[in-house]
């Protein structure tokens, strides 16, 4: 199933079978989770990918740039941002370590399809990320990264 | 309940060897960093992709690991080295060399396991290594029966090749199936492991008694009477396999819900790594329709390399069977149409050990894959290390290590899609146990020993039909067998069901 395009910054339930979308905050004890990437049909497998971890009660959230994604955060408090390497204007580091400034604890992910180590590096060392994924990705494997990430985060009904 | 004593014999030697190098970073890193340790694993050895790989498993916080990185990739010798994936306290790195650019290389990488491979020979299976407080720890399994006499001198031949300081051989020894693989036996049904983990828990098996019979009622919602009916069926079923392991029945299987051990949170935190046991349902699957046909016999499979580039698999049976049987079970091997080769490495009146070597099918597998095994590894991925796998009567069981800690649903899943490529019917994760360690060598299970008096008690109370439904005897009579006083009886057989209950729990249910 192809779940909407996320032409807008949108939120998703994250059930497969029903993807009642909901804006902000409304599913209530839901982990929010952010994804970045300026590809919309990469944003279109995340989707499907982590829509369908039933054992994640979450609502997704996607954003087509790191400057649109801080934008998005500020409203929607985000408990994981996955964020893509290579973006027009701002890198996924960049906005990861601006995330790591804004939104301390949100739990941060960089997902890229380049094996460069020095993007590893410096991922870890400017923007302190959490987790690091590699494309193209298996969806078990993003799914299990991403729920304990969310684990990790301080629990779905974590305040503002 | 655990394997059988005794253990069979591969025809493997174990060497397991401890080497200091202050050369090498991560033991530099390591002794310096006490909470970091390494794991590293080789993938390919590069027979036919001429590509040396191996794995690197840093556990430890990011802030220390991406040192780590930083270092391996100062050195400039690695042809590939790239992350492929990082959790706060995982970093997994991919590592190769050409073979041709891997003498250059110095430490535990790629001229060691050159060396061990010149040296014990190509089929030696280089198990992960250990590398902590500064210290590495190898293992590997070279498939011939070697003298320690020999080995020895071989491994001094590989100390003066790569000229490691601090080299010390910790064991060389005959490989025993029991003790990598020991056969996890489901003794009991879902309801049954339930009702014994509640009652564990509570310390109903406490000395003394921490809650009563009433207690457990309560929780399960029945009245006392079934309870207690219950629970002693459940004693009476661990004594008797453990009294007499051979009349062991198996129990219903469980449904796909995890056991109370397996559940989320049960794995505990500080275990770096997680051993799984699994039972496979395979109908059909030659090996263990085998295995049914004769009457409980066992076999061991050890995989041994998988060769993609020539479509190939191979591994090693051994078959544990009188004569008569192990050529039915070596005839069926050799009409079998995908295999290309079939060596028989030793035989005697009760073993029969082969290495086959056979055409990987397209997927699903089919039944008839008698290398299908071989493929878990690749299959699953760098961070799991697979044990030999057991075929006992019909019951397949595997046992695999994974670098990290892992749920029972997460496990479920790979198992799902690894069980469709290769076409097994069913499985069921039978134990699932968080450690810390050697990854080559699992979680130790600490068993309570039962007393040579309480197994005699124990022994002689089963033998007088004190362990049936109806009992046959009383305590007073076993007293009266024994010359000793029906408490003094009752203490020591209470004290026995205890830790035989407690060690069936205790590894892994």
């Amino acid at each position: 199933m192809l779940l909407p395009r996320p032409e807008a910054p949108q939120a998703h339930s994250g059930s497969a079978a029903q993807p009642a979308q909901q804006e902000g905050r409304s599913a209530g004890a839901k982990y929010r989770i952010l994804l970045v990437d300026d590809e919309p049909l990469v944003l279109d497998a995340l989707l499907q990918a982590l829509g369908r971890a039933k054992e994640l009660p979450c609502e997704l959230a996607t954003a087509l740039s790191g400057e649109e994604a801080l934008r998005k955060a500020a409203s929607f408090d985000p408990h994981v941002v996955l964020a893509d390497f290579r973006m027009p204007g701002m890198t996924g580091i960049d906005l990861l370590a601006r995330v790591q400034t804004h939104h301390p604890r949100a739990v941060r992910a960089l997902i890229t399809g380049y094996n460069d180590l020095d993007i590893a590096i410096e991922a870890m060392e400017k923007a302190k990320i959490h987790y690091y994924l590699q494309k193209p990705w298996n969806n078990e494997d993003l799914r299990n990264t991403i729920a304990e990430a969310a684990r990790t985060s301080g629990g779905p009904e974590r305040g503002a | 309940m655990l394997g059988q004593p005794g253990g069979w014999a591969l025809p493997l030697t174990e060497v397991v060897f401890e080497v200091s190098d202050e050369s090498y970073p991560l033991c530099q890193f390591t002794r310096a960093h006490g909470n970091v340790r390494a794991v590293y694993r080789v993938t390919d050895v590069g027979v036919s992709s001429g590509f040396f790989r191996a794995t690197i498993t840093l556990l430890g916080p990011t802030e220390l690991t991406s040192h780590v990185l930083k270092e391996l990739r100062a050195l400039k010798r690695y042809d590939e080295l790239e992350v492929l994936s990082m959790t706060p306290s995982v970093l997994l790195l991919k590592l190769g060399n050409r073979v041709d650019h891997a003498p250059g290389i110095v430490g535990i990488g790629f001229q060691p396991v050159n060396k061990v491979l010149e040296i014990f020979g190509m089929d030696t299976l280089i198990e992960p290594a250990t590398i902590e407080n500064g210290t590495i720890r190898c293992r590997f399994l070279v498939p011939q029966n070697l003298e320690t006499r020999r080995v020895l001198s071989m491994l001094q031949a590989l100390q003066s090749a790569i000229q490691w300081t601090h080299f010390r051989v910790i064991r060389v020894a005959e490989y025993k199936a029991t003790r990598y693989a020991d056969v996890v036996r489901r003794l009991l049904g879902p309801d049954q492991e339930d009702l014994i983990h509640l009652a564990v828990a509570l310390g109903f098996y406490n000395s003394p008694k921490a809650c009563t019979l009433n207690d457990i009622s309560a929780r399960v919602g029945l009245s006392i009477s079934p309870v207690h009916k219950k629970l002693k069926a459940i004693e009476q079923t661990l004594i008797n396999a453990y009294v007499d392991p051979t009349a062991v029945k198996a129990p219903p299987r469980r449904a796909r819900r995890p056991r109370p051990s397996m559940q989320e949170g049960s794995v505990p935190v500080t275990g770096g790594m997680t051993e799984v046991a699994v039972h496979v349902e395979w109908p059909g699957f030659l090996p263990s329709e085998f295995a049914a046909r004769n009457d409980g016999l066992r076999a061991v499979y050890q995989a041994l390399h998988e060769d993609p580039r020539s479509g190939t698999a191979s591994a090693l049976y051994v078959v544990v069977a009188p004569p008569r049987q192990a050529k039915e079970f070596l005839d069926l091997l050799q009409a079998n149409k995908r295999v290309q080769s079939v060596e028989v490495v030793s035989k005697d009146m009760a073993h029969l050990t082969v290495k086959v070597k056979a055409e990987m099918p397209q997927e699903p597998a089919g039944a008839d894959d008698l290398v299908a095994f071989t493929r878990l590894h690749s299959r699953f991925g760098p961070e799991a290390y697979f044990k030999p796998v057991l075929f006992e009567g019909k019951q397949i069981s595997l046992r695999f290590v994974i670098l990290r800690r892992v749920t029972a649903s997460e496990v479920e899943a790979r198992l799902e899609r690894i069980g469709a490529e290769l076409g097994w019917r069913d499985f069921e994760v039978v134990s699932l146990r968080g450690f810390e360690g050697d990854p080559s060598m699992g979680p130790e299970v600490h068993l309570e020993k039962v007393t040579p008096r309480q197994e005699e008690v124990l022994r002689i109370a089963h033998a007088l039909g004190y362990y049936k439904t109806p009992r046959d005897c009383t305590l007073e009579d076993i007293a009266r067998t024994l010359g000793i006083s029906a408490n003094a009886i009752h203490k020591n057989l209470t004290a026995a069901e205890e830790k035989i209950i407690r060690n069936y729990l205790n590894s892994g249910f």
